[in-house]
């Protein structure tokens, strides 16, 4: 069992009652004598990889490997399942109508994921002598989502393969970039060829290809990240590569990357100009990171609150937005405990913004925080009590602000304690600027009336 | 000592409770079971050297 995909997937209770109900388990270790064989009956090369037969032993679908997080997984069983996209489906797709080529080239992807070049490479030729001026359909790529037509796909796909093996021979990708300049593919065809110079050691060919494919794509992270990688690697030229790092941490700046900043620090280091490779990847540029990261979980952990959806999610990255930042200020913490109160644990909302934090002297807090604090609980009706405690501290601080006694007055209204609600509104009145009388003497004459109607 | 021997022991358990049953036999096996229950057989390749 691929260890990782055991400890994630298969030991997570969560997914227990999904696998008992659609699934027989079984384990085929190629290195014992049954799996192999197994293994060999279906021609399975690479390991992880997930096989699904029906009741009649035939196949349904598969994939290869494993990609964290548990629910990547789980998403490909629910979708085989549901007979999407499934090998199956698409042999039945193609026994109604041979000449479906979306069909087709589903099962030549099939294929090629499960390293049967010679099946996949059937499917491709098919597609290109069914449709060779690519109208019959689009293929979107769930990794980069570049979409173009099945029959581009099927002819860089051909390009590719042929040029593997222990000789490789690139000239049918160069042809595909020649024959093809404004397929949206294009790119992926130079990347393709980058990864391969990128292994070889530097030379007139290597280096005309990285001066070729940065003339290509000046503006583009992916491709400048390939461009620096390999001048890293080879050490040097390092101007060049203090250009190219120059280059991609403008283009990034909007969002910076920690992979792309390892590699521009890497350049830095190489032209001997550690400060700067500090500056882009040091202490601050990863606690910057890491703060980012934690209200980026946070927002996301209040949009699915808002919406009643995923709030298994939501709450697990509330939690973990919690553990990066221990250190942030009432209202990160506030903002934690307004998702948990939404999810309805008003106990673990306590837990992080309650009267603990309220009372831990550990934390810093001035008279502000302090009434926001009591503001917030306030307006949830909850934990009326600490509200009441905090804003009597916000007032011991600042006894004169106005807006604090109309705290007061409203969680002693919250309280349902009219009586002190109206004596604090009053002192509110009494201390408030000119401009601000009217709105609180409203106030007021409602909390009264209010008074009166109970009485 | 014994304290630990037990925490340990119900982790162990613990762990067991948590862990997926994957079928003792042969494929054709898990495939006739499969097909009486009306699921699927998940066969999953690995490499355990």
């Amino acid at each position: 069992m691929c260890r990782l995909l055991g400890q994630q997937y298969f030991s997570n209770a969560r997914f227990q009652p999904f696998l008992d109900k659609n699934f027989v388990l079984f384990q085929a270790d190629n290195g014992e004598s049954m799996g192999a064989e197994i293994s060999k009956r279906f021609a399975v090369s690479g390991t992880p990889t997930t096989l699904v037969l029906g009741g009649d032993g035939a196949e349904v679908d598969w994939f290869v490997g494993y990609r964290p997080p548990a629910g990547n997984y789980q998403a490909q069983l629910e979708r085989i399942l549901k007979g999407q996209n499934t090998f199956k489906a698409l042999e039945s797709a193609l026994a109604v109508d041979p000449k479906n080529v979306g069909a087709i080239f589903g099962l030549a992807r099939k294929w090629s994921e499960r390293h049967d070049v010679a099946k996949a490479q059937e499917k491709y030729k098919e597609i290109m002598a069914l449709d060779p001026d690519g109208k019959a359909g689009f293929y979107t790529d769930g990794n980069d989502f570049v979409t173009a037509p099945y029959a581009e796909y099927a002819k860089l796909d051909l390009a590719i393969s042929n040029s593997l093996g222990p000789k490789p021979d690139l000239m049918p990708i160069r042809t595909f970039i020649a024959e093809n300049p404004q397929s949206h593919l294009v790119k992926k065809a130079f990347l393709f060829l980058a990864s391969y110079y990128g292994e070889q050691p530097p030379g007139r060919e290597a280096d005309k290809f990285f001066a070729e494919l940065e003339a290509r794509f000046p503006s583009d992270p992916e491709v400048l990240v390939s461009c620096l990688t390999r001048i890293v690697r080879g050490k040097g030229p390092a101007d060049k590569a203090v250009e190219l790092a120059g280059r991609l941490r403008a283009l990034t700046a909007f969002s910076p990357d920690p992979d792309i900043n390892l590699v521009i620090a890497q350049a830095y280091e190489l032209s001997g100009d550690k400060a700067k490779a500090a500056d882009a990847y040091g202490e601050i540029f990863m606690e910057t990171k890491v703060q980012n990261l934690a209200y980026g979980l946070l927002s996301y952990a209040k949009y699915w609150v808002d919406r009643k959806e995923h709030l298994e999610s939501a709450l697990a990255m509330a939690e973990a937005a919690l553990k990066l930042q221990t250190n942030e200020g009432p209202s990160f913490f506030r903002s934690i405990a307004g998702v948990y109160l939404k999810a309805g644990n008003e106990s673990k909302a306590l837990d992080v913004y309650g009267p603990a934090w309220l009372e831990n002297k550990a934390v810093a807090k001035n008279d502000q925080e302090i009434n926001s604090y009591a503001s917030f609980w306030m307006r949830q009706g909850k934990n009326l009590d600490s509200a009441l405690a905090a804003v009597r501290k916000a007032l011991e601080i600042r006894p004169e602000a106005y807006y604090y006694w109309s705290s007061l007055s409203d969680v002693y209204a919250r309280m349902n304690n009219k009586a002190e609600a109206i004596k604090a509104a009053e002192k509110a009145i009494e201390l408030a600027p000119a401009t601000e009388k009217a709105a609180l003497q409203k106030k007021l004459d409602g909390l009264k009336d209010s008074a009166a109607e109970k009485n | 000592m014994k304290k630990i021997f037990a925490v340990s022991l119900l982790l162990v358990l613990a762990s067991a409770a948590r862990a997926q049953t994957w079928f003792k036999g042969s494929l054709d096996l898990a495939v006739a079971k499969a097909k009486s229950e009306n699921k699927l057989v998940l066969v999953e390749f690995y490499s355990g050297g």
